[in-house]
């Protein structure tokens, strides 16, 4: 594919380096700046980790973190549940009417403003008559996770070709056996690329979990953004910079564990 | 039946129906033990859906099947004894050779050093016993058919059931893995049901062949039996090939029938598979089977068409009279015998007892 090469076009490095530039050289400078013994933002007074140990033992931020950590957890875990038996039962159900719209059913959230799922739970929320706090943020972020989960986890699932369930059973295997000893483990790059996207998507969503978390409870995000408005502090660049770590690690591996899947995912035959 | 002649797969009326496919049309089967049985058609004709039936992955719409006279046809596919060697072979790729071996009997509960003798053991039978530690993907496409075998063998199945296992090998392999495949049956004393499409596989492979069609099994036995003595037209058709003269019956008497040519000649033919009030038919004659004769001598006239040289036969297309084409094959010698030229006028030959009158 010579003639496609696009490096070779006019101001193709110039036009990239800037895209990537915009994208990343905010973070850039939070993540740097956060290791700045000033408080300013524009000059640099020499490195610290203060600023670090000063978040950590802010109480608020210990809080806001544990909640977040908690949710987090427990909504990457539940929706990674609920998004592999959504996977199995689409990928290895007889086919039926209306599939493909189920399967758009479940995709949807990813489309929807997330300001209307946000309205629309703390709606809900409060027509029920339902406390708002820690339990109605999991209960809304389990379901926004779902689909997050389920892409990666269906996608391996539909890479995995032949009868291996049928095999497992036929070889005395119980359904579960079937599944614990033969697809599970098959699908576990999946399952663990699900697990870290919602995880991700759980610990950095604001908007949400903002209208549904009610007075009183915070996670992360909601913590910066309230320090953010009182007054900006270098502890926010600290904090962030964790936060985009985090973020960058889980979603480098989960990059990694998608991309080797399909390679090991079938035993077809080298001749043919 | 008797206990001492207990079958060890016994299919009575079976049938499955797929939405208004019919998929099995009223089966009936016996498979005696230590039988290499071979379900043999076309592909849609059944046979593949009857042998998941056996194994357990399809659920029969009517009908029972005995396994040494228990019933099966309920129990899910992890309670039968018979194991299935997969077309695809589906080896467990996360899993070592030795490890997919391992599996049937880990399920089992099989004791650990056990399971480790067994597997070893199988392995050795296969000829793979330095590879058990390889991942199925490090192995060649006949070496993962052999895994998959030793795999379906190693829990010690009653009956072994081979879902065209050697369809996705090159030629070469495939002929070889003929003759291991019927050496490890031999030497396990197996029962196993093979399904292909391939003749040739069939016929050198089997105890018992059970030709189907159409849902439907149109005839059970030897190769010989089938090759020799074809129940139908299909089977005829299916099994080699024959040549397919229609003829009207003047007579039937101790399953010899007397049939009128279209150019009015008599011929005798063997009538065995016949019902006995059928006013027409039509006889099969091998290529083989047929001579062909000069102008001048006895038999049914017609002219060459075709002449070609095959190495060990010499193949000549006759057109006969009524337009019909016969395929006459006749073996190369150091005779001037086989030598007709095309549009040449001959007679084609029918020895007596070498017809065989059929219907569809």
């Amino acid at each position: 594919m010579k003639s496609l090469d696009i490096k070779k076009y006019p101001g193709f490095r110039a036009i990239t380096l800037f895209c990537l530039f915009i994208l990343y050289g905010p973070m850039l400078v939070i993540a740097v700046y956060s290791f700045n013994s000033l408080r300013s933002i524009t000059s640099w007074g020499g490195f610290t980790f203060a600023w670090y140990l000063k978040a950590f033992n802010n109480p608020t931020i210990q809080v806001a973190a544990l909640n977040s950590l908690f949710i987090a957890v427990v909504a990457a875990l539940l929706s990674t549940m609920i998004a592999v038996s959504a996977a199995l039962a689409l990928a290895r159900g007889k086919t039926f009417k209306g599939q493909s719209a189920l399967f758009a059913l479940i995709n949807l959230p990813l489309m929807i403003p997330e300001i209307v799922t946000a309205v629309s739970s703390l709606v809900f929320f409060i027509a029920i008559g339902f406390n708002l706090g820690l339990l109605t943020i999991l209960i809304a972020h389990v379901v926004f996770c779902i689909p997050f989960a389920y892409l990666p986890i269906s996608a391996r699932l539909q890479g995995i070709k032949g009868h291996f369930e049928e095999a497992a059973q036929d070889l005395y295997a119980t359904r579960w056996q079937a599944f614990r000893f033969i697809l599970a483990p098959m699908l576990m790059p999946g399952i663990i690329s699900g697990l870290m996207l919602s995880f991700i998507v759980s610990l950095d969503d604001f908007i949400i979990t903002n209208m549904v978390a009610g007075p009183g409870t915070t996670t992360l995000p909601i913590a910066i953004y309230g320090m953010v408005r009182v007054g900006f502090t270098p502890e926010i660049n600290a904090i962030s910079t964790v936060l985009l770590l985090t973020s960058l690690v889980f979603v480098t591996v989960s990059y990694f564990l998608s991309r080797n899947a399909p390679k090991n995912a079938k035993t077809k035959p080298l001749q043919h | 039946m008797n206990a001492q002649d207990k079958m060890a797969i016994s299919i009575r009326n079976a049938a499955k129906q797929f939405g208004n496919f019919i998929a099995l049309d009223n089966v009936s089967l016996d498979i005696a033990p230590n039988e290499f049985f071979t379900l043999l058609g076309p592909s849609g004709c059944g046979k593949t859906t009857l042998l998941r039936m056996i194994a357990g992955f399809e659920t029969a719409t009517q009908g029972e099947i005995f396994l040494y006279d228990e019933e099966i046809e309920k129990l899910p596919a992890n309670r039968r004894s018979v194991n299935t060697v997969f077309q695809q072979y589906a080896l467990f790729p996360h899993m070592t050779v030795a490890e997919n071996v391992a599996f049937g009997m880990r399920m089992l509960k099989v004791p650990k050093d056990e399971i480790t003798k067994r597997t070893s053991e199988a392995l050795s039978m296969v000829q793979l016993a330095e590879f058990s530690h390889r991942r199925p993907s490090q192995l060649s496409g006949g070496q993962q058919q052999r895994v998959a075998l030793a795999r379906a063998l190693a829990p010690k199945p009653k009956v072994l059931l081979l879902d065209e296992p050697l369809s996705a090998l090159d030629l070469k392999l495939r002929q070889s893995m003929r003759a291991e495949l019927k050496r490890i049956q031999r030497q396990t004393g197996i029962t196993f049901v093979f399904v292909t499409h391939d003749q040739e596989e069939a016929l050198t492979m089997s105890d018992r062949i059970a030709v189907m069609s159409a849902g439907k099994v149109q005839q059970v036995g030897t190769a010989k039996d089938i090759y020799e003595r074809p129940n139908n037209i299909f089977v005829a058709n299916f099994i080699g090939e024959t040549n397919l003269i229609e003829v009207k019956i003047e007579s039937i008497v101790k399953s010899v029938a007397n049939c009128r040519m279209f150019d009015g000649s008599l011929i005798a033919c063997t009538a065995d598979a016949i019902a006995a009030n059928i006013k027409t038919g039509k006889i099969s004659v091998r290529p083989e089977r047929l001579k062909l004769a000069t102008k001048s001598s006895k038999g049914i006239k017609g002219v060459v068409t075709q002449s070609i040289y095959l190495g060990t036969d010499t193949q000549h297309i006759v057109r006969l009279g009524n337009q019909t084409e016969l395929t006459i094959r006749s073996q190369n010698g150091d005779g001037p015998d086989a030598n007709y030229e095309i549009g040449q006028e001959i007679s084609v030959v029918i020895d007596p007892g070498v017809a065989r009158l059929l219907t569809e």
